[in-house]
């Protein structure tokens, strides 16, 4: 579905992201770990078209997406959460919900995407004429990833889902991106919580430093004893 | 105080229609339109040209007729050249907005130029297309102002509806409030700024048309026209679109006062002095938010 | 006198360096060549020159506000205008020598600057851009309707401070003195101050930098420089009027400013006579020449995005580089 061959981005002259190569498959959800700064929300950004990549490309579905604008990327079918939700906060939760399928014509299909929103949401649904701004944190990062859905994407790129949230927050949130899974959306993930990362991650890629030093399975890469002492802390 | 509040309302109407769609420019794209009142002396003159044109035909003598294909003229060019400035010069500078300023600054000079060349530097009168007086709580003034009052109200009531109700609306206060995000969930905020610039100049546009009749137009009435509306902006707060529309009112019923009060030659500083304390004492204007970039 | 002359000696050789370096070449060459302009004999010309270092001063003191400080004023013609029109006061009502009465103006633009920059202290973008366009309104509508200071009239025939030639060269002296002390401001450690302000006010504030002073200081600093600049413009035209307030001389300081290069101080030569120059040879077209002067300015604008200055000079220094054969 999604294919990055030979990224590079640079900020000025620092190197952001060095020979990114990264596949992700229909149907599957993918998780990209690695410590603060490293590069991992730049990498989301590439992907989504908020910044330029100055070398390589990055292809979706058999298309060359490098070159479009963002919202040329969003109409393409990927929808990318962002990190610190990014609401619009002075707008209710429903007029952000109705923002979210801003590319989506079909009447039925929206109707259908409420539903299942507002089935892994529930919460939302109580709050749905209040302003973004005035939800509690977790509130609000239901809300990003519920807007994000809206688009019925065909890749969904969520960062930092549990950044600074409760520990009971977080494995909610957690529990939804799995029951995102089993509809068949596919997600890549970008999280600092290894641990909860590679609970649900099919293929985990580790990026340290703007460069992927490790991928694969969650069984492939405890075996790692470096991966076990920097990020599992075991 | 009947005066007062007759044309204390009418000058807010006018107000309103000027500074709307300066706010929505500002609060979209932050972008500051120095031609924003070169639009109006814009359509201003197409008006007066078209309505002069017009005249020369024999047969055509229904003056309404000729001053609303006038109007439609005019505003049709207003907002292709509002269309067009984004396009062109706002777009490619928007990342530095001194930059806007400059060329919108060189536009607004364009203007005044091309008026003077294309007609002449001598002021023109526009026949009022609403004829006679009315005569409103004991005041008398011209039925025109009466049609620029009904007209602001309509207008204004139908920007705010469709900048709060209709999808375009809603995308403008997405981009206003996070250009990122917006274009995440597939916006063009490209297109939404092309949209309020015209929006804006629309409705300058429509001020020219309802004020500019009964008035005298000039080379250089643009200036005035884009200060008014920079200061109630400022006054209302930068990008707020009720704080704009009370700050016209509140402006326009201030300014009335001082003209009777005090002396109508000080109505020229009076706003700029209630501008200044309001800037000392909430530089964020009326309704305007408490972060300022 | 042993130390004095090796003293001598390395300036002298630190002088020969900067002069074979090319912006040292190009700056002594400009030098030279304006220094040239007064013997060519052409009256006219020399008067057009005047105008242009006259306003080179002005643009550079929005240069050092709004590109160095950050503080971007629209209303810099209230300076420009207070400083004017007490020069003119000065010399024709108490009959005071040109020099001195350019003394007191300035002070007068350094009072105003401090005026208008403390209210003006808490503000920032547009909002800051409107509280200094008030401020020099206001000013043009009290001169305009009040009765003081010659009126709607203004003042008029003051002395001449010299033949042309003799003005000419007062002017460059006044322009180059000028241009040296604010470049010299610019890239000291008041300057280095002005920048880290402009770049991060909140973070300055966070690393000890008061910045409520060093925000005035730069207000006064470029108020001092207008103000010289209005006054040299009076007495070279020999006469006042309120129409010096006009926002018109604001923006003229901001369009000469950025077509040079905003925050460089010596793009302002390049804007001012760029547009003192083009305004001038545009003239012949009578009415046409503003139309065109205006559409030049916003191809300008549009398509020099850091004013022409630079990126005419690193055209040409790849030039000088292939004649030296490197």
């Amino acid at each position: 579905m999604l294919e990055l061959k030979k990224v590079y981005h640079y900020y000025g002259k620092a190197k952001a992201l060095e020979e990114i190569n990264l596949t992700v498959e229909d149907n599957s959800l993918d998780a990209v770990i690695g410590p603060n700064g490293a590069g991992k929300t730049t990498l989301l950004r590439a992907i989504s078209g908020l910044e330029e990549i100055d070398r390589g490309r990055i292809i979706f579905n058999g298309e060359r997406i490098d070159e479009l604008e963002a919202h040329e990327i969003a109409g393409r079918g990927i929808a990318h959460c962002p990190e610190r939700r990014r609401l619009f906060y002075d707008m209710t939760v429903m007029e952000n919900i109705q923002l979210g399928a801003f590319t989506l014509k079909d009447k039925a299909k929206y109707s259908k995407l409420l539903d299942f929103v507002f089935e892994i949401f529930p919460r939302l649904h109580e709050r749905m004429k209040q302003r973004a701004g005035t939800l509690s944190g977790g509130e609000q990062q239901m809300l990003a990833i519920a807007r994000s859905l809206m688009a019925n994407p065909k890749l969904l790129l969520l960062d930092e889902p549990s950044l600074g949230l409760a520990p009971k927050v977080k494995s909610r949130i957690f529990e939804a991106i799995l029951q995102i899974k089993q509809e068949g959306t596919t997600t890549l993930l970008v999280e600092q919580d290894a641990v909860l990362a590679m609970a649900v991650a099919d293929t985990i890629y580790v990026l340290e430093d703007g460069k992927i030093e490790m991928s694969g399975t969650r069984e492939e890469l405890e075996k790692e004893p470096r991966i076990k002492r920097v990020y599992l802390g075991i | 105080m009947e005066e007062i509040l007759i044309f204390g309302t009418i000058q807010g109407a006018l107000l309103a229609l000027l500074a709307l769609g300066f706010s929505l420019v500002y609060g979209v794209g932050g972008l500051l339109n120095l031609a924003h009142g070169a639009f109006f002396l814009i359509t201003a003159y197409i008006v007066y040209w078209t309505i002069h044109l017009l005249t020369s035909i024999p047969g055509l003598s229904y003056y309404p007729l000729v001053f609303g294909i006038a109007a439609v003229v005019g505003l049709s060019s207003v907002v292709t050249i509002g269309a067009v400035t984004y396009l062109g010069l706002m777009k490619p500078l928007q990342k530095s907005h001194i930059g806007v300023v400059l060329v919108t600054f060189a536009m607004a000079f364009f203007f005044e130029q091309f008026v003077k060349f294309v007609g002449d530097p001598k002021t023109h009168y526009i026949v009022p297309v609403v004829p006679g007086t009315v005569t409103l709580l004991g005041i008398t003034f011209p039925a025109q102002l009466l049609a620029l009052v009904f007209g602001s109200v309509i207008l204004v009531t139908l920007v705010t509806l469709f900048i709060s109700k209709s999808t375009i609306g809603k995308s403008i206060r997405a981009v206003s409030q996070d250009p990122e995000a917006a274009e995440l969930v597939g916006i063009n905020t490209d297109m939404v700024m092309m949209t309020s610039v015209m929006i804006s100049a629309l409705l300058v546009g429509f001020a020219a048309v309802l004020y500019a009749p009964g008035n005298y137009i000039a080379p250089r009435i643009g200036w005035g026209y884009l200060l008014l509306a920079f200061s109630v902006t400022i006054f209302g707060g930068m990008g707020s679109i009720p704080g704009s529309i009370l700050g016209a009112y509140v402006m326009g019923y201030a300014t009335t006062l001082t003209d009777y009060l005090i002396s109508p030659s000080f109505s020229q500083i009076v706003p700029l002095i209630v501008i200044l304390v309001m800037l000392l004492v909430r530089p964020q204007g009326l309704l305007g938010k408490k972060r300022l970039q | 006198m042993m130390k004095l002359q090796f003293d001598w000696r390395s300036r002298l050789s630190r002088f020969r360096v900067w002069a074979l370096s090319f912006r040292g070449g190009i700056t002594l060459l400009c030098l030279v060549g304006l220094l040239l302009v007064p013997l060519t004999g052409r009256e006219y010309l020399a008067r057009i020159v005047i105008t242009a270092m006259i306003l080179t001063i002005f643009a550079a003191s929005w240069d050092l506000l709004a590109g160095f400080a950050g503080q971007v004023s629209f209303g810099h013609a209230a300076f420009f205008g207070i400083s004017g029109y007490v020069t003119a006061a000065f010399v024709k009502f108490v009959g005071a020598p040109w020099f001195l009465a350019i003394f007191i103006g300035t002070g007068w633009a350094v009072v105003f600057s401090l005026l208008i920059g403390i209210p003006c202290l808490r503000l920032k973008g547009p909002y800051l851009a409107l509280g200094t366009l008030a401020f020099a309104l206001i000013l043009y509508n009290l001169f305009l309707t009040g009765t003081w200071l010659g009126g709607t009239e203004g003042i008029s025939a003051l002395p001449n401070i010299g033949s042309v030639f003799v003005e000419f060269y007062i002017m460059a002296a006044f322009m180059v003195a000028s241009l040296i002390i604010m470049r010299a401001i610019v890239d000291s450690r008041l300057g280095t101050i002005l920048k880290a302000i402009r770049d991060d006010e909140v973070g300055a504030d966070a690393a000890g930098i008061n910045t409520t002073v060093y925000k005035l200081v730069a207000f006064m600093v470029s108020g001092l420089f207008a103000g010289i600049s209005g006054a040299l413009f009076v007495l070279d035209i020999t006469a006042v009027n309120p129409a010096v307030y006009q926002p018109l001389y604001s923006f003229y300081a901001i369009i000469m400013a950025s077509i040079g290069g905003i925050a460089t101080i010596y793009g302002s030569i390049v804007g001012s006579f760029l547009f003192t120059l083009l305004s001038e040879f545009l003239r012949p077209l009578a009415a046409a020449s503003l139309l065109i002067f205006a559409t030049l300015l916003i191809l300008i604008i549009r398509f020099s995005e850091e004013g022409v200055m630079n990126p005419f000079l690193e055209h040409v220094r790849d030039l000088w580089d292939k004649i030296r054969g490197r």
